[in-house]
C-alpha cells in the first residue's frame, strides 16, 4: 500500500502538509511553527539563506527527525513519529543535500536500493538507463567516481523509477553547471505530471522558480513569503543581493 | 605588500576540479568580499589558503612571505588567522576559556618582539587574562563568559570563533560566514566591528552569504562559480554584473 | 628445496585460518564502523562451546560444527549488535574501542568461569581422514580442509557482499546510513546481519584453530592480533587484501619458523622469540606504512559530558585523605595483604596515566602496562639499591620510549593508533621482556625505594610510598589540566583543526602528552617494590587498564583510583572469598571471586549504555557531597574514629568494614540533604541527624559479622543489604528528601535561554506571564535578553501561513 492508495480516504487532502512544526537540535529550536501544504502534482520552492531551517523542514517531512510539537500530514493522515524507512516505503522519496548516492557502491548496486520502495530492479533500471543514458553507460562504475551531475542523475533516477507519492529534494543544483541543472529540473517536472507532491530547497535559482507552481520564502526558522514564483522572485534578488 | 595574496591556486580532488587558477589579493586593513552560489569553492579555498588542503598549483603569500609549502600552524605563525562554516569551537571549553586557549596557544609560538599586527591599541603586552576580557568585551560576549561554547546557538558560537582567531593576533583575517545564525541587529554590530578591525590594519577575507553585508563592508569583492574567479571589483559593479547574476539566480529566465 | 614447499604448505594452511578470521573481522568494520577487538574471543567461545556441545555432549562432528558456526555464532553476534553495539553508534572513536575491549575481557572471564583451565579440552580434528601427497608436500586432511575452507568464505563473501541485496545493503549502511533509510532499508537490521556474519566468520577460524591444538582461552583469543595484522593490509575495508596479509602473514611466520637457528641472535639480543613476534612487526609496519589522516573537521560526534575538574584544594585534601587511609588501614592488613595492594596501587598509577592521554587529548594507547614493566625493568637491572635517582632515571627512559613511539604512531588516530600500540605491547613482550639478560628466569625484581638515608623496608612502606605517588602525581596532573598547558591538550581533542589554524603544533603536542603517559606508567613500575614476572606485562593485561580508565569516568583522576584499585583487589577477593558459591546454575557454580571478575567487563559494556563514564554516574550522587565542607568533616571524623575502634580493638576488622561500607553507600550521599543549606533554615536539624548517624554507624560496627555468618561472600552480600536498609531508613527516620531539593522553580526572565535546563515550554511561560511577545524568545539569546529585560514587546514579523491552493 502506498500514500497514492491511501490518498482518495480523504478527498482533496494534500499529499503532504506540515502543520505548525517546531523543531529543535539540542534543546535549541531551530523551526518556530511552519506551516505548508503541498498538493498533489505540485511543486512547492522552499527558498531562503543559509541556516533559516530549509534543511531541517525536510529532515522533518521525511521522517529522520521528530518535530518537537506540530503535524506531519501524508494524504491527510498524521505521520508524526514515523520512521524514516517506512515513510520511503510508503512512496517518500528523500534527496538529501549533496549526498543523495552511496559513493562506495557501483551505479547499479545504487540503483539496487531503490527497490527497497517496492518496484522491480528491472524496472528501475530500465527507467534509469532510458531518460539518463550516461548512467547506462557508467552502470558498472563506482558512483564515487562520477561527476557531480552523473551522480545527482543517479540519485534523480531514483526518484523517477520509484514513482513516489511525496519527493522531497534538498540542494539539487549545488555545484552543477546551468544546463545539468536545467536537465534536473526537466525530470522534477516530469514527476510532477504524475501526480507527486514534490518539495524543492533551494538557496539560490532562478532555474528553479522556473517549474515551481508555488514558491516559499523561509527566514530564521519561519515561513516569511508565500505565493506564486514570479512575485517571489523579485523579494529575492531583493534579500540576496539588496539590489 | 598585501596581507594576503592567493595567486593560480589549483585544486583536485580526484579527477573533480574544485579551484582552477584562483587569484585574489587581500592588502593591509581591506576587507574583501568572497562570494559565490553553494559549491562554488569558497570553503576550498579557505582550506587550501590554510593548508588543510593541499593545491596541486599555485603560491600562497602572507605578508609577502610564501607559505605555501607550509603545515596549517606554520602557516597561522605567519600571521593567518580563520573561523570554519561548520563550528570548530572547543565545545567543553567555556567561552572564556575558547578565547585564553587562543591567547595562550598564541603565547607558545610568539616571539618577543614579533610584528604581528595589534587590532586593539591595548593589546601588546597585556596579561592573559585581560587579554581575553577585552576580547570577549568587544565581542559582547563578556555575560556569556562562563557559558560552556558547546550550550551556544550558533550565531554567538561563531563570535566566539572570531574571538578565538583574534586571540592569536594575526595579520590576516579569513572568515567563512561568520553572520550566519546572527538576527539583522547583530549582524550589523557584527559590520561595524570588522569596520573597526579593519581600520586596526588587519586583513580580511570574508565568505558570507548575507551579500547586503557583504556589499555593504567590502571593499572589493570576489565572485567564485565552479572553482573560478568570475568577476571581481567593487560591490557596485559586481552588482550590476551580468554574469554574477545568473550564477546566482541560474541561468535566467 | 622440499623443506622450503613443506613450509610454504604449512604456511598457506595457517594464512587460510587469518584469512577467515580477518575477513570476518573486516566485514563487522565495513559494515558498522566498530572494529571489534572481541573478534578474537568470539572464535574462542565458539571453540569452546564447539568442545561442549561435541566432546562434552557428544554431538556428531558435523552437525555440532553447523551447529556452532551457522547457528550459535551468527545468534550471539546479532544479539551483541542489538544489545550493545547499537548503543555506540556515533560515539566517540575511544569509547567504540573501549566497549569492544571490555567485550573481550568478559568473555575471556565467563569462558574461564564456564570452563575452567583445570583440564586440557581436545576437540580433536574435524577430518580424521589420512593424508594427500602434492608435489612431494604431505598435506594433512585437515590442512587440506583449512584451505578449502578458506576458498568457500572468499567465495560466499563475494557473492553475498556483490550480489545480493542484503550484502549490498551493508555496504550502503557505511556509505550513509541514513540514506539507506531514506531508500527504505532498515539499517539496524543489516547491521544486525553483518555481526551474525562476522560473528560466524570469527567460530570458522576459532574450531579451526582450536583442532590442530587444544583451545587454551588467552593464546586463542590473542591469536586474533594475527587476524588484526592481516586485516590491516587490506586498511579495514577489503577483504581481497585481508586475504592477501594473511597469506603474507601465514608464509613470514612459517619461514621464520623453519630457518631461523634457535640460539639466534643479534648482538646481545636474543631472537629466540621472532617468529612470536612477527604480526606484531607486521601490524606495526603496515600501520606506519598507512597514508597520513588528513587533517579535517571532525564528523559529528556525540562528545562525551567532560569531566568535572576537581579545584586543586579538593585535589590535595583527596590526597592527603587517601595517604592517611593507606597509613592507618594499610597497618591492619596481613602481609600478604599488604603486598596485593602494592599490586592494586600499581594499577592504578598505570590507569592514572591514562588521565591526561585519554581523558585530557582523547588519545588512547593499549600497553601501558609495557611501559610500567620498562620502569620496572630498567629499576631492575641498573637501580637495585632503590635509590630514588634511580627511578628518575626509569621514567625518563619511559618518557623517552613513549615519545619514539608516539612520533610515528601519532599521526594515526582513533583505531590505528589503539592497535600501533597494542603491536608495540605485543613486540615488547616477545622481544624486550622476555630477554634473559633484562629479566633473568623471566622475573623482575624491583627494590623498595631509599631516598637519601631513608630505606624503605617493608611493603607496607612501599605501600605508603606508592599512596603517596599516586597522590603528587594525581594532584600534578590536576593542576596540569587546570594550566594552559591543560586547556590546549582539551582543544586539540575538541577540534585539532581549530587548533592548528590557531599555530598549535599537533605533533609535538600529542608526543609530549604521550610521553608524560608513559612517564607515569613508568614510575609505577620503578616504584613497584614488589617482583614482577613477564606475564604481568602482557597485552591482555594492559587490556583492562584502558578500559577501567574509560569506565571509570574518562579523564577523571578520582575515576583512575577507582578503576585501578578495583583491578587490584581482586586478586584480594580472590584469597579472601575463594571458596564462596553464591549460586549454582546447571553445569557451572558461580563464586563471588568470578562474578567479581566478570564485573569491570560488564561495566565496560555499560558504557554502550552511558559513553560518560560509570564514575560520571556515581559522581553525581556524590558531588553535592564533596561541595559541602561540613558532610566531608564530618564523613572524615566518623571513618577516624572508627579507625580507632579497629586498632583499639573495640570493634572487629569486619565491623569496620561494615561500617565504612555504610558510610560510604548509606550516608555520604545523604548527608548534604540533611545538613542544614547555606541559608539556614533548617537549623533544628543538626543535632537529631547527628545522633542518628552516630547510632547507626556504632550498631553496624558492633554487629558480630564474623561470628554470626560463616560464609564471608554471604557476609559481604549481608552488609551490602544493611546499608541498603541503613540509606532508607535514614531518609526515613529524618524525613528529608534528597530530590526535593532540586524542585525547579519559576522561570526567572533573567534565566531565559540562557541556562540549559530552560527549554523553550519554560521560556514561553516566562514570555506569557511577563506578556511579552511570543516570539521574542526565539532571537538569538543576547537580543531575547535584551528585549525583556527592557519589558518591551518587539512585534513579530508577519509569518504567512500556506496557501492550499496551488497558484496555477
Amino acid at each position: 500500500m502506498t500514500l497514492q492508495d491511501i490518498a482518495p480516504s480523504v478527498p482533496g487532502a494534500p499529499l503532504l502538509e506540515l502543520q505548525s512544526i517546531t523543531a529543535a537540535y539540542g534543546g535549541i529550536e531551530v523551526l518556530h511553527g511552519v506551516d505548508l501544504a503541498v498538493p498533489a502534482g505540485t511543486v512547492l520552492a522552499l527558498l531562503g539563506p543559509n541556516g533559516a531551517g530549509k534543511t531541517t523542514t525536510i529532515s522533518i517531512a521525511c521522517g529522520l527527525l521528530t518535530p518537537t510539537s506540530g503535524k506531519v500530514l501524508m494524504a491527510g493522515t498524521d505521520v508524526s513519529g514515523a520512521s524514516a524507512e517506512d515513510l520511503a516505503r510508503l512512496g517518500v522519496v528523500t534527496i538529501p543535500e549533496g549526498k543523495g548516492i552511496f559513493p562506495n557502491l557501483t551505479v547499479k548496486e545504487n540503483l539496487l536500493m531503490a527497490t527497497y520502495a517496492g518496484v522491480p530492479m528491472d524496472h528501475v533500471e530500465e527507467v534509469a538507463y532510458t531518460r539518463f543514458a550516461r548512467l547506462g553507460e557508467r552502470r558498472n562504475q563506482v558512483a564515487g567516481t562520477l561527476s557531480g551531475g552523473e551522480q545527482q542523475m543517479l540519485a534523480m533516477a531514483r526518484g523517477l523509477a520509484v514513482n513516489p507519492a511525496v519527493l522531497l529534494l534538498d540542494e539539487l543544483s549545488m555545484g552543477l553547471a546551468p544546463l545539468v541543472v536545467e536537465e534536473l529540473y526537466g525530470v522534477v517536472a516530469q514527476i510532477a505530471r504524475e501526480g507527486t507532491s514534490i518539495l524543492v530547497v533551494e538557496q539560490f535559482a532562478r532555474t528553479v522558480l522556473g517549474v515551481a507552481d508555488l514558491a516559499a520564502v523561509m527566514v530564521n526558522g519561519r515561513i516569511r513569503a508565500l505565493g506564486p514564483p514570479d512575485e517571489i522572485e523579485n523579494e529575492l534578488s531583493a534579500a540576496y543581493l539588496g539590489v | 605588500m598585501s596581507a594576503l595574496e592567493v595567486r593560480g591556486v589549483t585544486v583536485r580532488f580526484g579527477g573533480h576540479q574544485a579551484l582552477s587558477e584562483v587569484s585574489l589579493e587581500v592588502g593591509n586593513g581591506q576587507i574583501v568580499g568572497l562570494i559565490g552560489p553553494n559549491g562554488a569553492g569558497k570553503t576550498t579555498l579557505f582550506n587550501a589558503v590554510c593548508g588543510v588542503v593541499t593545491p596541486s598549483a599555485g603560491t600562497i603569500r602572507v605578508m609577502g612571505r610564501d607559505v605555501s609549502g607550509m603545515a596549517t600552524h606554520r602557516r597561522a605563525r605567519q600571521g593567518l588567522g580563520r573561523t570554519f562554516q561548520r563550528l570548530e569551537v572547543f565545545a567543553s571549553l567555556s567561552v572564556a576559556e575558547n578565547v585564553r586557549a587562543g591567547v595562550e596557544i598564541r603565547n607558545t609560538w610568539e616571539r618577543r618582539g614579533h610584528t604581528a599586527r595589534q587590532f586593539l591599541a591595548q593589546g601588546d603586552s597585556l596579561p592573559a587574562d585581560a587579554e581575553v576580557e577585552l576580547i570577549l568585551n568587544r565581542l559582547g560576549l563578556a555575560e556569556l563568559a562562563d557559558v560552556p561554547v558547546g550550550s551556544l546557538p550558533t550565531g554567538q558560537a561563531r563570535l566566539v570563533e572570531l574571538g578565538r582567531a583574534l586571540a592569536a593576533r594575526p595579520s590576516v583575517l579569513l572568515l567563512d560566514e561568520p553572520a550566519s545564525g546572527l538576527d539583522e541587529t547583530e549582524t550589523a554590530d557584527f559590520g561595524a566591528l570588522l569596520v573597526e578591525l579593519a581600520a586596526a590594519g588587519l586583513g580580511v577575507l570574508l565568505v558570507e552569504h548575507d551579500v547586503g553585508l557583504v556589499m555593504q563592508v567590502c571593499e572589493r569583492i570576489y565572485v567564485l562559480d565552479f572553482g573560478s574567479v568570475i568577476a571581481s571589483g567593487d560591490p557596485e559593479s559586481v552588482r550590476s554584473n551580468e554574469a554574477v547574476v545568473a550564477a546566482y539566480l541560474g541561468a535566467g529566465t | 628445496m622440499d623443506k622450503f614447499l613443506t613450509f610454504t604448505v604449512l604456511g598457506l594452511s595457517q594464512a587460510a585460518i587469518y584469512a577467515i578470521a580477518s575477513s570476518g573481522l573486516v566485514v563487522t568494520y565495513t559494515t558498522s564502523g566498530i572494529f571489534n577487538f572481541a573478534h578474537g574471543a568470539f572464535g574462542m567461545m565458539a571453540a569452546f562451546t564447539y568442545w561442549q556441545v561435541h566432546v562434552a555432549w557428544g554431538v556428531p562432528t558435523w552437525p555440532a560444527f553447523f551447529l556452532v558456526v551457522l547457528v550459535i555464532a551468527p545468534l550471539f553476534g546479532a544479539g551483541v549488535e542489538r544489545f550493545i553495539m547499537r548503543g555506540i553508534e556515533g560515539a566517540q572513536e575511544v569509547v567504540k574501542i573501549v566497549v569492544t575491549v571490555s567485550l573481550m575481557v568478559a568473555l575471556i572471564f565467563i569462558a574461564l568461569w564456564i570452563w575452567p583451565e583445570d583440564q586440557a579440552r581436545p576437540i580433536g580434528s574435524l577430518v580424521s581422514t589420512g593424508e594427500v601427497r602434492i608435489a612431494g608436500v604431505t598435506l594433512t586432511g585437515q590442512r587440506l580442509l583449512t584451505i578449502g575452507v578458506a576458498v568457500i568464505v572468499a567465495i560466499v563473501l563475494r557473492f553475498i557482499l556483490r550480489g545480493t541485496r542484503l550484502g549490498i545493503a551493508m555496504r550502503a549502511v557505511v556509505d550513509d546510513r541514513s540514506l539507506l533509510k531514506l531508500n527504505g532499508g532498515r539499517p539496524g537490521r543489516t547491521s544486525m546481519l553483518s555481526w551474525a556474519l562476522g560473528a560466524s566468520l570469527a567460530a570458522v577460524s576459532g574450531v579451526l584453530l582450536a583442532s590442530e591444538q587444544a583451545p587454551s582461552v588467552i593464546p586463542l583469543t590473542l591469536l586474533v592480533v594475527n587476524a588484526y595484522a592481516a586485516a590491516v593490509v587490506g586498511r579495514l575495508k577489503s577483504i581481497p587484501g585481508a586475504f592477501a596479509g594473511s597469506i603474507v602473514l601465514g608464509l613470514s611466520i612459517s619461514y621464520v619458523g623453519a630457518y631461523l637457528p634457535a640460539d639466534a641472535a643479534w648482538g646481545p639480543i636474543a631472537l629466540d622469540n621472532l617468529q612470536r613476534a612477527v604480526p606484531a612487526i607486521m601490524l606495526f609496519v603496515v600501520i606506519l606504512a598507512q597514508p597520513q589522516v588528513s587533517l579535517r573537521a571532525h564528523s559529528l560526534q556525540r562528545t562525551s559530558k567532560p569531566a568535572p575538574v576537581p579545584t586543586q584544594r579538593l585535589a590535595l585534601v583527596g590526597g592527603l585523605v587517601l595517604v592517611a587511609a593507606v597509613v592507618g588501614f594499610g597497618s591492619l592488613m596481613s602481609t600478604p595483604d599488604q603486598n596485593t595492594m602494592l599490586k592494586g596501587f600499581g594499577f592504578a598509577i598505570a590507569t592514572l596515566s591514562l588521565v591526561p592521554l585519554t581523558g585530557y587529548s582523547g588519545q588512547i594507547s593499549l600497553a601501558q602496562l609495557t611501559f610500567t614493566g620498562i620502569g620496572a625493568v630498567v629499576m631492575a637491572n641498573w637501580g637495585a639499591s632503590g635509590h630514588f635517582g634511580w627511578v628518575l632515571v626509569a621514567i625518563a627512559v619511559c618518557a623517552a620510549v613513549g615519545a619514539v613511539v608516539a612520533l610515528p604512531a601519532m599521526r594515526l588516530q582513533g583505531i590505528y593508533l589503539a592497535l600501533a600500540t597494542a603491536a608495540f605491547a605485543i613486540f615488547c613482550y616477545w622481544m624486550v621482556f622476555q630477554q634473559q639478560d633484562l629479566m633473568p628466569g623471566s622475573t623482575a625484581s624491583v627494590p623498595y625505594l631509599r631516598v637519601g638515608p631513608i630505606q624503605v623496608g617493608s611493603d607496607f612502606g612501599q605501600l605508603v610510598v606508592l599512596a603517596i605517588a599516586f597522590a603528587v602525581m594525581a594532584n600534578i596532573l590536576v593542576a596540569l589540566r587546570r594550566s594552559a598547558w591543560g586547556r590546549r591538550l582539551t582543544a586539540m581533542r575538541d577540534s585539532p583543526v581549530a587548533c592548528a589554524t590557531l599555530g598549535l603544533n599537533l605533533m609535538s603536542t600529542k608526543v609530549g602528552v604521550f610521553a608524560l603517559s608513559a612517564a607515569i606508567a613508568g614510575a609505577g613500575g620503578a616504584l613497584a617494590g614488589r617482583t614482577f614476572v613477564v606475564d604481568d606485562f602482557s597485552l591482555d593485561q594492559s587490556l583492562p587498564i584502558t578500559m577501567l580508565a574509560v569506565v571509570g569516568g574518562i579523564g577523571s583522576v578520582g575515576g583512575a583510583l577507582l578503576g585501578g584499585l578495583l583491578l587490584g583487589i581482586q586478586p584480594l577477593a580472590t584469597t579472601a572469598l575463594a571458596a564462596n558459591a553464591i549460586g549454582v546454575f546447571g553445569f557451572f557454580s558461580a563464586s563471588v571471586t568470578q562474578v567479581m571478575s566478570v564485573m569491570p567487563g560488564f561495566m565496560g559494556i555499560s558504557l554502550g549504555r552511558n559513553p560518560d563514564g560509570a564514575a560520571s554516574q556515581i559522581g553525581e550522587a556524590y558531588r553535592d557531597f564533596s561541595r559541602s565542607g561540613e558532610a566531608v568533616a564530618a564523613a572524615i571524623g566518623s571513618s577516624a574514629l572508627l579507625w580507632m575502634g579497629a586498632r583499639t580493638e573495640l570493634i572487629t576488622n569486619w565491623g569496620l568494614f561494615a561500617a565504612l561500607v555504610v558510610l560510604v553507600f548509606a550516608v555520604m550521599p545523604v548527608l548534604p540533604a540533611l545538613l542544614p543549606p547555606p541559608g539556614g533554615a533548617r537549623k533544628g536539624r543538626v543535632l537529631p541527624t547527628s545522633i542518628w548517624l552516630l547510632v547507626l554507624l556504632v550498631g553496624t560496627a558492633v554487629v558480630p559479622w564474623e561470628d554470626s555468618i560463616g560464609s564471608t561472600g554471604f557476609r559481604l552480600l549481608a552488609i551490602l543489604a544493611w546499608s541498603v536498609i541503613a540509606a532508607g531508613a535514614t531518609l526515613g527516620v529524618l524525613g528529608a528528601d534528597p530530590s526535593g531539593r532540586m524542585t525547579p522553580s519559576a522561570p526567572s526572565p533573567d534565566d531565559v535561554g540562557l541556562g540549559a535546563e530552560l527549554g523553550p515550554s519554560e521560556a514561553r511561560a516566562a514570555a506569557v506571564a511577563l506578556g511579552v511577545d511570543e516570539d521574542t524568545f526565539t532571537m538569538p539569546t543576547g537580543t531575547a535578553l535584551e528585549t525583556l529585560r527592557a519589558g518591551g514587546a518587539g512585534r513579530s514579523h508577519a509569518a504567512v501561513s500556506s496557501d492550499r491552493e496551488p497558484a496555477r
